[in-house]
């Protein structure tokens, strides 16, 4: 009566759900939830034409030929300024690429007191209504893409730059190859 | 094993990849009338993802981010643009993740509920023919008595009894 | 000091909780009342020890003992008292502590409770239980050590997560989703211990039901606590997004009210044995899954608090959980033989509907879990991200939903065992009717939604056939007693109360369905900037801009827009939702006001406040019924607890009842 039998059905079904279940659960370790995943990346940046804090107009089109790196900032966004420093030095420290900082979601005077605390090192777009920050698919500031001179977007960095992160990308970009194909 | 036949399901759900980058919208169809803008908005908006609350909709959640898209959204309806033009527009920038509603081809998560569904409403008739079939209840002597009331009434002593 | 004496507290728990389950196995294998004797004795060593810590480190944070890790983590000189108590469970390391301790309660009263009863399955049930214990000890005494030293001593610490004490309901939803949670650990020891003893009784079904039921009912009213929660503070006017932190307590709640039904069907013919048995040992794993959602940060959610590196301990206790729960069926089951035939079974019967209550809850809970879990699968298989919200889950849920309530019109309507088709069909005349005539109605004064007005119809056919269910006995007392109507529904109440009890919660289901067709139906909203004086109208509300405040207080700062209401020219008091400003946070935390009628709720979210306080942004949601979704909760959850009372030892048959062993 009290023999063991064991219910094979049971065992089967029960491991086919759990390890399965489990396997996924565990897969999710090491990943940041809340990070957007870029899907522009290797894909050609979405051109746009600003003004920048003097009202001069700039157009991603009109700077190919060189690496670009946007970065997407706010004045009310603690990481923006961790990383501020970091990116005044960097066309001094990068002569050949062009820094450009694109204003999200933000009041230019509260800007313009920051930048004028700061230094304007690099030029700084305004972007109405956000709306190159949504062709970028911008989820939060800061946000930095680079862009190689064929005008792909090669790399996103979300979050404040370090040296090391900064000096990485902007390698990648210089040393990315045209793009493939495609007339 | 296990990871074989995970794979194996899940490959029945895998072929979509990465949208296309910029779309090129076709020429908008005749805008909606002005008071129909904010609802239409609205309703496609519940559909899509706020970037920064990750839970919300662009509909339901005020965040920056949220409003800015919501704007754009509103834009692009009065535009004449369609819900299906304005949701591959959002997912060229921002991926499938903008979707708070997977799309058809994974079919997998809408399906599987209703394969759930179809089993459960097998094994009932499987238990509910076997109980079916159990001999009838031979009374004991105790219950004749109850037995040989009024259905209703037997029943009401049985609840109140429980 | 107290990083000492709470180590040896932790440790005291940890030494209990492994003695008692190493002894609670042995006992229940070698029938030895001394092994059962100690293990106990062990059981109230452990809940002492654990309830001991809890109250030290409440202590700690009181007396600001900033040497103790937790209290430097989470405490402040700024923060008032009552927050500063309820920090035990604001970050990762007290809520483990607290889960700890509310553990020790549950073992404590089972071990007390049952001291002399049931003595096949007790050492068994509490040889399991102290098994979890022994998990949740050696977390509090290793990786999420609370008492940890702090050297140096801070003089001050940054205070608790600002969205906990940023409103009072936080007081009360953590510790009754840990009541609920954790006490669903009973039901599964206790289920552990039928499937090890080998035989599950209706004399063990009934205490394993009283026990699922008491966790039940506090888990039914946290997870409405969360919904209203997010109601009041986070700002959006809703109360539900199927984030992954609400489904996983949502989960369990399904499961175990699939098993709350299927136990009946146990009790009754002895069948469903295993069925239920699966349905409860999910129930236990489903709250360590939820409980790994919100704390392993590998889901996204509005509120996961805590992020940390327990995560991989967390699943590997659950691999051990779903493995030993595995196994343990499939070794086991054959053990449960089914009692000797009832006789047959029609297929209009109270038990087909049962049986179709529990399809639909499980298909709920896998829909629940799959879309919960999906986006995890996906990136898992090919590294892309995608989601899986609201729309999709009401696409599922709203059916099912339906299907659910009129199941629980047509199931107490039929008789155990099942009615012929004439008979049948005469009991759910009147519930039909109700059903038909109440959308009629409905739709004759405006309300158009279909889903509305399905949702209307299924509930009123639930209605009168719960309403009949409750009248019925009473009346029917009262013709063959003579008994007056308020003693016999006394009598009725009190000798039935299980039945009274599960028809209440039925109510309580019917008020919760009908409170969310309509809110989530017939949601007004306008977003709105105002200058001062400016007014504006929703829903037959007047308000006007009165001028906005700032606030200082000791933890935080505020701004807040006044505004007067009238309704139908009727001044009604005045609305100030405002914006908090924590130090460690960016950016504000809004209070939302909520002006709360019986026909719905006017709730003013504040965006914005211009410099100055010249004007004013804020969101204005009109939201019909909303409180009757609290208060239907909160009857569900009573009946539930009704239910669960004990019954006295019957005495001599009753006059109505003439065979005592007739049913039980």
């Amino acid at each position: 009566m009290s023999r063991s039998r064991v219910n094979v059905w049971v065992l089967v079904v029960g491991l086919l759900i759990t390890a399965p279940f489990v396997y996924v659960l565990a897969s999710g370790f090491g990943k940041d939830p809340h990070a957007v995943p870029s899907v522009l990346e290797g894909k050609p940046a979405p051109d746009f034409s600003l003004v920048d804090m003097d009202g001069n107009p700039v157009a991603l089109s009109s700077l190919a030929g060189s690496p670009v790196v946007l970065n997407f900032w706010s004045t009310w966004c603690q990481p923006c300024k961790i990383e501020h420093p970091l990116l005044q030095q960097a066309p001094a420290v990068f002569p050949d690429v062009k820094f450009y900082g694109i204003i999200y979601a933000d009041q230019t005077p509260a800007v313009r007191r920051f930048l004028d605390q700061s230094g304007q090192r690099y030029p700084h777009l305004v972007d109405p209504g956000g709306r190159t920050a949504l062709d970028y698919g911008v989820a939060g500031v800061p946000e930095t893409f680079f862009i190689d001179r064929y005008g792909q977007i090669v790399a996103k960095h979300v979050g404040p730059l370090s040296p090391d992160s900064l000096r990485y990308a902007v390698d990648l970009t210089r040393a990315s190859a045209p793009p493939k194909s495609t007339p | 094993m296990k990871a074989l036949l995970f794979v194996l399901v899940l490959a029945l759900t895998a072929r979509a990849n990465g949208p296309e980058v910029e779309p090129e919208l076709p020429p908008p169809g005749a805008p909606p009338a002005a008071e129909e803008v904010e609802a239409l908005t609205r309703e496609i908006g519940a559909g899509l993802r706020c970037p920064v609350c990750q839970g919300l909709s662009i509909s339901d959640s005020r965040a920056e981010a949220a409003t800015m898209m919501y704007d754009r959204t509103r834009e692009l309806v009065a535009a004449g643009y369609d819900e299906d033009q304005i949701r591959d527009y959002w997912v060229a920038r921002y991926g499938e993740w903008v979707l708070l509603e997977p799309e058809g081809k994974h079919w997998l998560v809408w399906v599987a509920p209703g394969m759930g569904l179809g089993l459960g409403l097998g094994w009932l008739a499987v238990v509910v023919s076997r109980w079916r079939k159990e001999p009838d209840e031979v009374p004991l002597p105790s219950e004749v008595g109850l037995v040989e009331r009024d259905p209703y009434e037997k029943r009401l002593l049985d609840e109140i009894d429980n | 000091m107290i990083s000492i004496l709470g180590r040896t507290l932790v440790l005291a728990a940890l030494a209990f909780a492994a003695a008692g389950a190493v002894t609670g196995f042995a006992a229940g294998a070698s029938h030895s009342p001394r092994g059962y004797a100690v293990t106990r004795a062990c059981a109230v060593g452990f809940g002492v020890s654990s309830i001991l810590a809890n109250l030290l480190m409440i202590y700690a944070l009181v007396t600001h003992d900033f040497s103790v890790h937790y209290v430097a983590e989470v405490g402040s000189r700024a923060t008032p008292l009552y927050y500063t108590i309820i920090s035990l469970w604001a970050s990762l390391n007290g809520s483990i502590l607290f889960w700890a301790g509310v553990l020790g309660l549950y073992v404590v009263a089972l071990a007390v409770g049952y001291a002399n009863k049931h003595r096949e399955y007790m050492p068994y049930t509490l040889a399991v239980l102290q098994s979890v214990c022994v998990f949740f000890a050696l977390l509090v005494a290793s990786i999420a050590n609370p008492f940890a030293p702090v050297s140096p001593v801070p003089l001050d610490g940054p205070g608790p997560n600002p969205l906990l004490q940023n409103h009072w309901l936080m007081a009360f939803h953590p510790p009754t989703l840990y009541i609920g949670y954790v006490g669903m650990v009973v039901p599964f020891a206790m289920g552990c211990g039928a499937l090890l003893a080998g035989r599950l009784e209706a004399g063990w079904i009934a205490p394993l039901r009283r026990w699922t039921l008491v966790p039940w009912a506090f888990l039914t009213v946290a997870i409405m606590l969360g919904g209203w929660w997010s109601y009041e503070v986070l700002g959006w006017g809703g109360y539900w997004a199927w984030d992954p932190v609400e489904n996983a307590s949502f989960m369990p709640w399904l499961a175990c009210t699939a098993f709350l039904h299927s136990a009946m069907v146990v009790e009754r013919r002895g069948t469903l044995k295993t069925w239920s048995l699966v349905l409860l040992l999910s129930t236990f794993l489903l709250t360590l899954v939820g409980t790994f959602m919100t704390r392993s940060g590998v889901f996204n959610s509005v509120h996961s608090f805590t992020q940390s590196d327990i995560g991989p301990v967390f699943l590997g206790f659950i691999a051990v959980c779903l493995v030993w729960s595995v196994g343990l069926l499939a070794l086991r089951e054959h053990t449960l033989v089914g009692a000797p035939s009832r006789g047959s079974v029609k297929p209009v019967s109270r038990e087909t509907m049962i049986l179709a209550q529990n399809v639909a809850f499980t298909v709920f809970t896998l829909m629940v879990l799959l879309g919960t879990i999906y986006p995890l699968m996906k990136e898992a298989y090919d590294g892309t991200r995608l989601s899986v919200g609201e729309p999709f889950f009401e696409k599922w849920a709203l059916p099912l939903g339906t299907v659910i309530v009129f199941l629980m019109g047509v199931g107490p309507a039929l008789p155990w065992g099942g009615a012929d088709g004439a008979a049948g069909t005469r009991r759910l005349a009147a519930p039909v009717a109700g059903g038909l005539l109440v959308p009629a109605i409905a739709y004759a004064t405006g309300l158009h939604g279909p889903a509305s007005l399905l949702a209307l119809g299924v509930s009123a056919f639930a209605l009168v056939s719960a309403v009949r269910e409750l009248v019925e006995p009473v009346l029917a007392r009262r013709a063959a007693k003579g008994e007056s109507l308020g003693q016999a529904t006394v009598k009725v109440i009190t000798r039935t109360h299980r039945r009274v009890g599960a028809h209440i919660a039925h109510l309580g289901v019917i008020m919760t369905t009908v409170a969310l067709a309509l809110s989530a139906g017939y949601q007004q909203s306008v977003d709105v900037t105002v200058k001062k004086g400016d007014t504006f109208e929703l829903a037959g509300f007047v308000a006007t801009f009165t001028g906005a405040v700032e606030i200082q207080e000791p933890h935080r700062s505020a701004v807040g827009a006044e505004f007067t209401l009238t309704r139908d020219g009727a001044s009604v008091g005045t609305s100030s939702p405002r914006l908090n400003y924590y130090p460690r946070m960016r950016e504000p935390v809004g209070t939302p006001a909520v002006y709360s009628t019986p026909s719905g709720d006017l709730y003013l979210s504040l965006m914005q406040v211009a410099p100055g306080g010249a004007s004013a942004s804020v969101r204005v949601l009109w939201t019909p019924a909303v409180v009757w979704l609290w208060v239907g909760v909160v009857i569900m959850s009573l009946g539930g607890l009704l239910s669960a009372v004990p019954s006295p030892r019957r005495r001599a048959a009753p006059v109505v009842a003439p065979a005592p062993g007739a049913a039980t």
